[in-house]
């Protein structure tokens, strides 16, 4: 299993080094010179450009600068922004990583969630009426064009119903107007650390409960870890940080439209795909065998077809995973998210070439490990790969 | 089933194969054909995306006779209905058809004083008779711009999803017959293109070139064509390469091209002509979402539609601008989703694997 | 000798888009407590059909039509789904045609076992069901430690040792083998089949053995029941029907399988394909293919004669087929 992941890692490093030469390339074909971009900008001086000349490594032979232009990026060293001078683009970088990957992640989370159980029970009524109204449904939210879509959720939600805010990371005023020491970047790395906390301490407990020999006792760790996990939140935020939790609420409250709103263009995919293969799934043998051996349908349904179905479905959250991280730009830039996704938007439109390949890169690492993750899962979902086969 | 082979390997001895070829294609054509018609929804795919071709087809032959370039031209044309407004003291309008308070007057003009008149251009203009759809923020017919851009829409679809399925055929093909060193750099290829951020790496890429419909389009078909595509059509063609015609014809002393071209490459194009359909999906919506965000060098699409309602502040202006948002919003959704439903269609009948019993 | 199991007049139809597939008709017969009966027929007659039906597990597509299954008593046709669902398992149990694939491939051999007992005996605890798993595996020749193995890890015969194991567990009143053995290899085929045997005989279980291969049947069944298209044709004692058939299908049948017991016989071919379903032959199903029909046959149906204590046969002119063996010319 280690070795597994062990080889996926290495693959992915060489995937990456991939990706760098091959921009390193696309960097050298693009016709002119990028440091000529910011020529009109009077901040930028000659020395700036050279010093950004070389950090990029445009200078000296092809080869040397293919090095010099590989190590700078392995030693986090991407040079200074142009349309957030004299930003360095790390900085940028590590301030709005964290508010694309708490999107991301919990768009990705609830799309899955939601479409995976909803797509569970379709196929299980199956034959039934709505079959078309569900198809069409789901190839909807697959296929609508989805910055128009964004907007229209704004719209109902923002405007009509007035529930939401209709964007940005936090209500301003508030923000202004209130004494604190600490910035809202703190606020949220603080909320991201809690909720990866509680993930792991409950995929932990779910492994451990699965593993127990008594099957009751395994679902009472289960749960007992969940709602212990669950008090210890609250308890740890009031002791520690009592004073940043109005403004934890308010960054929370702005992350619920965007992030629905993003996990409708997985759920759509994830529930026609889930559905079909549940519908296969259950013309598997062993489904009768279940049946025969008098469990109840619930049982059937989520321990044996489920449980199955899960496999092709998890094996195809790459595309699902490719259709998030896109949509991610999209509704950063809708909902005026200040992520890497409008960071890569608005330094591309402003040829701000450094923060856009830095940008870039993290986008596609981001990509990379969550291939990794879902290969893991599935090699801890499917027992043939795990254990010897 | 097994009865139509049979009557087509005696109809192969005694006519020219390309003819039995057109026979069966044509026979498994009107069978594929009655399947579909059986699909409720593919069948509304494709109705859709037949009305969008009559809307492309009909636009140019409009602006030749009924409608005036010069008003009804997508990209230069204008119109602004004008309405005449008497200024009325603040607070006192009573009728907003013909009245105006000063102070919105002054907006316009700071000299106006109550009494005189206004001449107040509509620009957007909201659907009249005139124009069905209104008029967008530079007063050019919005109905006008959605059927030029369905044209747009189509060429682009259709050259992305042919050069992707023209890529992956061959890469699919080529992989599965030749295997060994060909096969893993094709397949190791395709894997790395399916890692990359597929809208991210085209924001790169619109940043550093300038992008047009066209060169779009081949970045697209290079893009998908390299990708997953190849990889199923490579497995689809490697269950042909291993079926006995195929020993067959090579023992009868076919060289390599040969079986590619007229064994291999011919079975695989049903699946071929299937992930076109998807293709043409993806590459429609990828265009309106870069045109969207501005970064693409197009006259007028869609997303283009969507875009200049943003740039000029209306993308958030509620119901009130509807015909900006929704007409283009609803074309791309609707004729993506249609090709994906016609993709699904036929998937249930060229995969037998899906197909009810 | 008293029955564990009655079906009367069985009846059960699929219905699809072109009319009903007429899978099961009218089909009776009794097992007794201790016996084994076995059901052969043709691919398609229907055999799976009546097991099926026997368990209650039918496709969405099929239905009942009439007809009756007492098991110990009750009868399981008019019963609500909630309630057939405890008598599965735990009253009849199944051994799959297609037992290859029986195993879900997720969790291991040992926890899918326990989990039929855990839903039919809840009161069970864990090592006690592990205990009774243990002694099962050992029963039909596996190690216990296996159970906490996954089914890939496991051979073909291995599988289906261990689905035997199963259909074993909750001690059911009958058990139902479909082509117990059909997708192995023929050594282990008839180690198995001999296991089986011997286990059916020292536990004295009811079982009902189904399969095409007359051989496997005549090797284990006391009893035999042939199908055909649906019907039951010929029901009797395995001693009495094998040398001498009486039903011009079964005799055909026979006639064109390698003898099992006694000298190899001359093989006879069957002609023709099996009827349709949908629109079976008027008459006596089979007499588009039987060399003794004659004008009756077409109309009316035959009806079950007893030719001899305990076996029954439907045909016209049952009298007319010859003793195995005659039909050289
Ligand atoms: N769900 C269904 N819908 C319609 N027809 C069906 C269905 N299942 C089975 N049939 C038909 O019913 C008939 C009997 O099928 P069954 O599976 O009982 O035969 P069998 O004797 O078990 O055959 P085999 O030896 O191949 O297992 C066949 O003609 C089959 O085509
Ligand atoms: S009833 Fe007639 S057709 Fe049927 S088996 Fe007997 S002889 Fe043949
Ligand atoms: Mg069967």
């Amino acid at each position: 299993m280690l070795k597994f992941i062990g080889k996926r890692t290495v693959q992915n490093i060489l995937v990456f080094i991939v990706f760098l030469t091959a921009t390193f390339f696309l960097l050298q074909a693009q016709p002119g010179d990028i440091t000529d971009q910011f020529l009109s900008n009077p901040k930028i001086t000659p020395e700036v450009r050279q010093q950004f000349a070389e950090r990029l490594g445009l200078t000296g032979t092809l080869w040397e600068q293919y090095v010099r232009y590989m190590k700078n990026f392995f030693t986090g060293n991407l040079g200074v922004s142009f349309s957030e001078y004299p930003k360095e683009v790390m900085d940028i970088i590590a301030e709005r990583l964290p508010r694309t990957l708490a999107l991301f992640l919990f768009a990705t989370f609830l799309a899955f969630i939601v479409g995976f159980k909803s797509g569970k029970l379709l196929a299980w009524r199956r034959g039934k009426r709505g079959e078309h109204v569900i198809t069409l449904t789901g190839v909807f939210f697959q296929t609508v064009f989805y910055p128009w879509f964004a907007v229209v959720m704004i719209w109902i939600f923002a405007f009509f119903l007035g529930w939401f805010p209709a964007g940005k990371f936090l209500t301003v005023d508030k923000w202004l107007t209130a004494e604190r020491t600490f910035d809202a970047n703190a606020v949220f790395d603080r909320m991201l650390l809690t909720v990866l906390a509680v993930a792991v301490l409950i995929i932990a407990a779910e492994i451990i409960g699965r593993r127990m020999n008594s099957r009751v006792a395994g679902r009472r760790f289960i749960w007992g870890t969940r709602v212990l996990t669950l008090i210890a939140l609250v308890v740890w935020w009031e002791a520690v940080w009592p004073e940043m939790i109005p403004f934890a609420l308010d960054i929370a409250y702005h992350l619920v439209l965007p992030t629905v709103t993003l996990s409708f263009v997985g759920f759509g995919g994830w529930m026609l795909l889930t559905r079909a293969s549940m519908l296969e799934t259950l013309r598997e043998d062993y489904i009768l065998t279940a049946r025969a051996k008098g469990l109840p349908d619930k049982v059937v349904r989520d321990r044996h077809a489920a449980r199955n179905a899960l496999l092709p479905v998890t094996t195809s959250l790459v595309i699902g995973l490719a259709f998030l991280i896109g949509g991610g730009v999209v509704t950063e830039t809708v909902f005026s998210w200040p992520g890497m996704g409008q960071t890569l938007l608005s330094a591309a439109s402003q040829q701000d070439i450094p923060l856009t390949i830095g940008a870039f890169a993290f986008i596609a690492v981001l990509a990379l490990i969550a291939h990794l993750v879902v290969d893991i899962m599935y090699m801890y979902l499917d027992p043939r790969i795990r254990v010897g086969g | 089933m097994t009865t139509d082979l049979h009557q087509s390997t005696e109809e192969m001895l005694a006519e020219s194969l390309w003819k039995v070829r057109l026979k069966l294609a044509w026979r498994s054509f009107r069978k594929g054909w009655a399947s579909f018609v059986e699909n409720r929804i593919g069948l509304l795919g494709l109705g859709i995306i037949a009305l969008y071709g009559l809307m492309a087809l009909a636009h140019p032959i409009l602006l030749d006779t009924v409608w005036d370039p010069r008003v009804y031209d997508p990209i230069i044309g204008y119109d602004a209905p004008a309405t005449i407004k008497t200024i009325v003291p603040d607070g006192q309008v009573t009728d907003p058809e013909t009245q105006v308070s000063l102070l919105e007057a002054r907006l316009i003009n700071p000299i106006l004083k109550v009494g005189e008149t206004l001449e107040i251009r509509e620009q957007p203009a909201s659907p009249s008779r005139k124009h069905l759809l209104g008029t967008d923020p530079l007063g050019r017919d919005v109905l006008s711009q959605l059927m030029f851009s369905t044209r747009a829409a189509f060429l682009l679809g259709v050259v992305a999803s042919l050069v992707t399925v023209f890529i992956a055929t061959t890469v699919g093909s080529v992989s599965a017959f030749f295997g060994g060193l060909i096969d893993t750099f094709f397949m190791r290829l395709a894997d790395l293109i399916l890692l990359v951020p597929f809208l991210p790496l085209l924001i790169v890429l619109s940043a550093l070139f300038q992008f047009g419909l066209l060169h779009l389009a081949l970045m697209i078909g290079i893009l998908g064509g390299f990708g997953g595509t190849a990889i199923i059509l490579k497995s689809q063609a490697l269950s042909i390469s291993v079926k006995p015609f195929i020993d067959a014809a090579r023992i009868a002393g076919g060289g390599k091209m040969h079986l590619i071209f007229r064994h291999i490459i011919p079975n695989v194009l049903p699946l071929s002509f299937l992930y076109m359909m998807f293709s043409v999906t993806d590459a429609i919506s990828i265009e309106a979402t870069l045109s969207f965000l501005g970064l693409l060098n197009i006259d007028m699409s869609w997303g283009i539609m969507i875009y200049q309602a943003s740039v000029q502040g209306y993308l958030l202006s509620g119901t009130k601008y509807w015909w900006l948002l929704m007409p283009a919003g609803l074309s791309v959704t609707l004729l993506a989703g249609s090709f994906f439903l016609v993709g699904r269609a036929m998937d249930e009948i060229i995969n037998p694997r899906l197909r009810k019993r | 000798m008293e029955h564990i199991l009655e079906v009367n007049d069985l009846t059960m139809h699929y219905t699809v888009k072109e009319g009903e597939v007429m899978a099961v008709d009218d089909v009776s017969f009794a097992l007794g407590r201790g016996e084994a009966l076995g059901l052969v027929g043709e691919s398609g007659c229907g055999k799976t059909s009546v097991a099926m039906s026997l368990i209650r597990l039918l496709a969405d597509n099929a239905e009942i039509q009439k007809g009756s299954i007492v098991l110990d008593g009750v009868d399981l046709v008019p019963l609500v789904e909630e309630e057939m669902r405890t008598h599965r398992w735990a009253d009849i149990s199944m051994v799959f045609q297609g037992a290859m694939n029986a195993w879900n491939p997720v969790y291991k051999v040992g926890d899918q076992i326990w989990e039929a007992m855990q839903t039919h005996f809840p009161l069970m605890t864990e090592s006690e069901a592990r205990e009774r798993i243990a002694e099962l595996f050992r029963l039909v020749g596996l190690n216990p430690a296996m159970m906490d193995r996954y089914p890939h890890e496991f051979s073909g015969g291995m599988r289906q040792r261990a689905i035997i194991a199963m259909a074993l567990s909750c001690n059911p009143k009958v058990i139902i083998a479909d082509e117990p053995t059909t997708a192995l290899d023929v050594i282990v085929q008839d180690q198995i089949l001999k296991e089986l045997k011997k286990i059916q005989q020292e536990l004295g279980m009811s079982i009902i053995y189904i399969s095409h291969d007359v051989a496997v049947i005549a090797e284990v069944s006391d009893r035999i029941g042939v199908m055909y298209a649906g019907k039951l044709v010929e029901l009797g004692p395995t001693d009495e029907v094998f040398p001498r058939p009486r039903h011009p299908y079964a005799y055909l049948l026979l006639a064109s399988t390698p003898s099992v017991k006694g000298p190899r016989r001359k093989l006879a071919p069957l002609e023709g394909e099996p009827p349709n379903l949908l629109h079976p032959p008027a008459g006596c199903r089979f007499h588009p293919r039987c060399p003794f029909a004659t004008e009756v046959c077409a109309t009316d149906e035959p009806p079950y004669t007893e030719v001899d204590e305990g076996h029954i046969v439907a045909c016209w002119n049952w009298e007319q087929v010859p003793e195995l063996g005659r039909l050289e010319a």
